[in-house]
């Protein structure tokens, strides 16, 4: 018979959120927060990562992913502690962009795998980014912006970041980036994907 | 062979009939307002101003076809989506106060005449004055959004991907309603006298949705705007600048004389087989990175355009292009670096 854990995982695989919805008082009651991650967030993040690589998965399939994942997170989160990582991440979309759905992809899956994420929302002004980086003292920063208008305010919060916390390190990704745009700006890493996010992350992070 | 007009050397190239040069089509949209100087708001809603800017950088840069497209916000805006213009951007939606709320909204849009929106109405003006002014030697591109994407600015991308999921009717009531009105602006556009339109449905690559949902989705409703042109007598060109993008679904769907593209087509291996199964019937336009156009040298430039037509100009039916709106703050030298690869390809090639 299949337990309700597994159910509660392919529930989330098959993005079916009725019965995701009908079945998490169950399986908060039944399971405990390791099973609930290692038995059913973790492997979903994995495979949904891996099949948005393989051209297996849309953005939309992912999205809605990732959006039942948020809903897990948020149910669990209310009666107990989530693991962390210990680790503070800081995320935007720069000031004249309101491109954010690719943000949102990237904030969704750090919380998923456990790190602690600010984020600062869209059309974010230089001076919140780093105000709010210094304030929870930020081991990464991650900037995101789908236009070329805007590289001059990435380059300057950049260089700001770099002044007031030096070990800070600080990733771009979006559509208009590269990583010869990167490295011009002179940021850490480029994210090319959401597939690798987390890999370019640990090695950060190492 | 002796030097050509625009017109003369875009329309032997559709016809992939001997040319004097490749043509370029710099897709320069918003970087135009540096040719006089005009806002990015009066760029958008200011007729005279906008065909102005095109025309004096179109003089300026040198290239082939007059690109008369402004900003994606177009549409949206006359069904009632609230804008925003920025001084120092693009127009765009407020997403904050997105005009469909709910899954509920999407049957909710109304449809209405091309020509009575504020926006439309605008944008058909730049249509008439470009081909006024230029049209007889240049051929003028109008421009449609693709009605996946209209929705999408009225809804949040993000947003209207997830109900492609989970509200999938409600959405295609929406598109039903958006593909209406898309049509009757590609026939307004074709009443001013535009040699070709250009249809842009940005998700038909792994930028946006799985092949399957973009036919259901997209495809489907972007083959009424396609007939419409086609019914016309103009040209049909199509724009996808997407990583991957479907070329085998869109040429199903929309079968366009010109694919605008910014990446390989997701079921070629290279840019050869992408010439042979797709450039022998239709003109293929592109793909030299707005990202280089925005970052590097014109040595670099005309280097990565020397490369380019050597690979895909052979035999004809190819335009160079950027792989999308050439940079709207980058300056307009590479733009005309495209043109001057062009006209010197056999120079350069000597040489780089």
């Amino acid at each position: 018979m299949q337990s309700v854990l597994s159910k509660f995982k392919e529930a989330i695989d098959s993005r079916n959120r009725a019965a995701l919805t009908e079945m998490l008082p169950l399986v908060m009651e039944e399971n405990d927060l390791g099973e609930i991650f290692s038995h059913g967030v973790y492997p979903v993040l994995n495979n949904a990562r891996e099949e948005f690589q393989n051209r297996r998965l849309g953005i939309p399939e992912l999205l809605l992913s990732l959006d039942l994942v948020s809903t897990v997170l948020k149910a669990v989160s209310k009666d107990v502690e989530i693991p962390k990582r210990n680790r503070h991440i800081v995320l935007g979309v720069i000031e004249g962009d309101t491109h954010d759905m690719g943000k949102n992809i990237i904030r969704d899956l750090y919380r998923g795998y456990g790190f602690e994420v600010t984020d600062l929302g869209k059309n974010v002004r230089v001076s919140q980014f780093v105000d709010a980086a210094v304030s929870v003292n930020a081991d990464i920063v991650g900037i995101s912006t789908m236009m070329s208008t805007t590289l001059d305010r990435l380059g300057e919060v950049i260089q700001l970041l770099k002044e007031k916390i030096p070990g800070v390190k600080v990733i771009v990704g979006g559509a208009f980036i590269n990583q010869k745009i990167a490295d011009g700006l002179k940021a850490d890493a480029y994210a090319e994907d959401a597939a690798t996010l987390i890999e370019t992350t640990d090695g950060l992070l190492a | 062979m002796s030097q050509l007009s625009s017109m003369e050397r875009v329309l032997l190239t559709l016809q992939g009939k001997e040319t004097d040069r490749v043509p370029v089509c710099c897709l320069t949209v918003g970087v135009t307002r540096q040719a006089t100087g005009v806002s990015f708001p009066a760029f958008s809603q200011d007729s005279d101003a906008a065909a102005e800017a095109m025309l004096y950088a179109n003089r300026m840069v040198g290239d082939d076809i007059l690109f008369g497209f402004t900003d994606l916000s177009v549409e949206a805006a006359d069904f009632g989506q609230k804008m925003i213009y920025p001084e120092n951007t693009t127009a765009h939606p407020d997403y904050d106060d997105s005009l469909i709320k709910g899954p509920e909204d999407y049957e909710k849009l109304e449809t209405f005449k091309a020509a009575s929106g504020k926006r439309m109405g605008t944008y058909l003006d730049v249509c008439s004055k470009l081909q006024k002014k230029a049209g007889t030697t240049v051929p003028v591109l109008g421009f449609v959004y693709g009605p996946l994407g209209v929705l999408g600015m009225m809804r949040g991308m993000e947003r209207l991907y997830m109900d492609l999921l989970e509200h999938p009717d409600q959405v295609k009531i929406g598109l039903e309603i958006v593909t209406e009105v898309l049509v009757d602006f590609v026939k307004e556009q074709f009443g001013r006298g535009v040699a070709g339109v250009c249809v842009d449905t940005l998700p038909a690559s792994r930028s946006g949705v799985a092949p399957d949902a973009w036919e259901a989705f997209e495809g489907v409703y972007t083959e009424k705007i396609a007939d419409a042109i086609r019914e016309s007598g103009i040209l049909l060109a199509h724009h996808g600048c997407g990583y991957s993008p479907y070329f085998k679904e869109v040429k199903r769907w929309v079968n366009p004389a010109v694919f605008s593209f910014g990446d390989l087509a997701e079921d070629c291996k290279d840019f050869g087989e992408l010439k042979s199964v797709y450039g022998k019937d239709a003109t293929l336009m592109g793909y030299v990175p707005t990202e280089l156009l925005y970052a590097g040298t014109p040595q670099e430039v005309i280097a990565e355009c020397i490369r380019q037509i050597g690979l895909l100009g052979q035999d004809g039916r190819f335009i160079l292009a950027p792989t999308c709106e050439y940079p709207p703050n980058a300056t307009l030298e590479n733009a005309r670096a495209m043109v001057t690869a062009a006209e010197y390809y056999n120079d350069f090639r000597a040489r780089v």
